[in-house]
């Protein structure tokens, strides 16, 4: 009963004008970056940062938020139509939403990516109801030992789950956390490596960063690669799925679904692993394992559904922990502390109009996606035939207008430049730069829960073993750090004997 | 060995060792009262062991024969990056003095023309009307504090 009270709370929150306007401009925007290839919900959120500061934060968080799942809405559009990924998390959408494409189905392959994105948005926003609440009770018990151990396991994941090398994701991790360091000291205030200069004391911007990494690293990789390309320029008729269709689709989207929320829920998996497993798991389970690849439509709606459930999952960590899963949350952190909102456990009390008002405009957001995709396909299609050469400069300029408006020192834009060229050589040479922002993000607090941790056990590090909760997250984190080492090992005793 | 992969690691390790000196500068503490100095210091080691295991992954690594999964771009593509930057950055150092319309109008121009360099007098056009429409959409619209310059705008 408590739980329809504040669901009904949340949609009276979010059907306040203002807000239901912000839940509009996040969807639109988010879905017009996913379509774009080149520029993702991260740099876009970014972008937009600033002008989010004349909102209130309820608004200012429900259009962040827009942005990220409309982006996963969007960027299914280009993967079918363009055969190159809109978004990351749209690659596996490729494999049969071109293949559907090319035989002529690109509108039913367009209609099950909106219908499955919005059941399975739905759904996790059911998910993010009935399972935060609970989760933020259990949080409050957490000291500096849990969120420690906590936030290792996440850096372990983070490395374990890195598509390149782990040594390589270990290493940016780590660089990273240290980076983090950069500026004033936690505890006592005092300055650390910035190199007597007023732009560092507080700290390396996270925008700039972010902008550099993602935003001008992209561009100038594919001003060298050449992004050009070739749209789909078929006659695109007949979005909605036919009755066989659905019969096809309705399991994936399920399984995709509760696959895609469960794994968004722990950090460091993002929106792109689910989709990958959701595309394994109907290929195995599927009784002509053979389509697949050709242009069958279950690999399509899971993959789909798998992303935009995996967004409400990583909402439950932020909301009920304040410990940011991946990137794209960690820039929704920074949006919540702006505006002077700590995420964590006792939000739900203290801020009820956030939470509630947040999780029901995912809702809101989720059908007026499904609105208002079917019917701008047509715009999409025009928006991805504007060729690279218009749009780079114009991705640039938003760049340095984002950052040069949070500060107005031209010294941030210089270290999105630094951050740009940075991102670009770590590309070049296989670094991924997720790992780096996420723990940037985190590291302050990671370094202030295990020096408070220190302080309270008086030096003693048992003090992370002997709490059940900080223990199992501290094994769990030795497991995973552990099991690439010992993999091989096995495997060499196995062929051996 | 693998020398892209070994000048990486090798410059990570650099960065490593600047990173562990800087730390020693600061007040690490001890076990029981740790100062500013014992994070960067502990991250700083951890960082220079998983640089120093990947500069001797990278010099025991085979070869390669020829590089055959990096594709090679075009010298004329390699060198689009380096005038996009080289761009950006006298754009940062004009904005102010010039101001933001008459710098951006600039930066438009010279970065529509990168790509297609054929076409300049549809990018000096071009240019101008983009740069007119980022300015009413971000400084009159959405507020956005940019650098007026002599002229205001």
């Amino acid at each position: 009963m408590e739980l329809l009270q504040n669901v009904a709370f949340g949609f009276s929150v979010v059907l306040q004008p203002a807000n239901l306007l912000a839940c509009f401009a996040g969807v639109f925007v988010g879905t017009l970056v996913g379509v774009l290839p080149g520029i993702g919900p991260v740099a876009t959120m970014s972008i937009l940062f600033p002008a989010t500061y004349a909102m209130s934060p309820t608004a200012s968080i429900i259009m962040m938020a827009g942005i990220y799942y409309g982006a996963m809405y969007g960027g299914s559009t280009t993967s079918i139509l363009v055969n190159i990924p809109g978004e990351a998390a749209s690659v596996v959408t490729c494999l049969d939403g071109y293949q559907m494409a090319r035989r002529g189905r690109a509108g039913p392959a367009l209609g099950i990516a909106a219908f499955g994105s919005f059941i399975a948005g739905t759904l996790s926003v059911a998910g993010i109801m009935l399972m935060a609440p609970p989760l933020a009770r259990i949080a409050l018990d957490f000291g500096p030992p849990e969120i420690f151990t906590l936030l290792l396991l996440g850096f372990t994941m983070i490395t374990y789950l890195s598509s390149g090398s782990k040594l390589k994701a270990a290493a940016m991790a780590l660089l990273g956390f240290f980076l983090g360091t950069v500026g004033l000291d936690p505890i006592t205030a005092s300055p650390r490596f910035t190199l007597g200069t007023v732009t560092l004391t507080d700290g390396i911007g996270l925008v700039p960063m972010i902008m550099g990494l993602f935003g001008i690293s992209e561009v100038l990789l594919n001003l060298e690669q050449g992004a050009d390309h070739e749209v789909f320029t078929a006659r695109i008729a007949g979005l909605l799925p036919t009755r066989e269709d659905w019969a096809r689709s309705l399991g994936p989207i399920g399984r995709g679904s509760v696959l895609g929320f469960l794994l968004g829920i722990l950090p460091g998996i993002g929106s792109i692993i689910p989709t990958f497993i959701s595309y394994a798991l109907e290929k195995r389970v599927s009784r002509h394992p053979e389509r697949f690849g050709t242009g069958a439509i279950e690999g399509v709606a899971g993959p789909e559904a798998a992303n935009n459930a995996a967004t409400g999952g990583a909402m439950i960590p932020l909301l009920t922990l304040g410990i940011a899963p991946n990137v794209v949350m960690a820039v929704l952190l920074g949006a919540f502390l702006v505006h002077g909102v700590q995420p964590g456990p006792l939000m739900i009390k203290e801020h009820p109009e956030i939470f509630w008002g947040v999780v029901a405009s995912m809702y809101v957001g989720n059908a007026m996606l499904l609105v208002l995709n079917l019917p701008l396909i047509g715009l999409w299609v025009q928006l991805l035939r504007v060729p690279y050469a218009v749009l780079f400069p114009l991705i640039l300029l938003f760049c340095v207008i984002g950052v040069y408006s949070i500060s107005g020192n031209t010294w941030d834009v210089v270290l999105m430049l630094v951050f740009g060229v940075v991102g670009y050589l770590m590309r070049k040479f296989g670094y991924e730069p997720a790992p780096l922002v996420l723990a940037y993000v985190l590291g302050r607090l990671a370094e202030e829960s295990i020096r408070q941790s220190l302080l309270l056990s008086r030096g003693d590090l048992s003090i992370l073993l002997s709490r059940p909760l900080a223990a199992m997250f501290l094994v769990a984190a030795l497991v995973i750090a552990i099991a690439p080492l010992v993999r091989p090992a096995l495997r060499r005793l196995r062929s051996a004997s | 060995m693998r020398a892209r992969d070994a000048g990486a690691a090798g410059f990570l390790s650099a960065f490593a060792v600047a990173a562990l000196v800087g730390a020693r500068h600061l007040a690490v503490g001890t076990m029981r009262v740790p100062g500013p100095g014992f994070f960067p210091l502990v991250l700083a080691s951890a960082l220079l062991l998983v640089a120093l295991a990947l500069l001797v992954q990278a010099l025991r690594a085979p070869r390669p024969a020829r590089d055959a999964a990096a594709p090679v771009s075009a010298p004329a593509a390699r060198l689009r990056p380096a005038l996009t930057l080289v761009a950006l950055v006298g754009y940062v150092f004009l904005m102010e003095p010039a101001g933001f319309t008459l710098a951006t109008a600039a930066l438009l121009a010279v970065l529509f023309t990168i790509v297609a360099p054929s076409r300049w007098p549809l990018a000096l056009g071009g240019s101008v009307v983009a740069a007119g429409a980022v300015y009413v959409v971000f400084r009159l619209w959405l507020r956005v504090q940019l650098p007026a310059g002599p002229w205001g705008f």
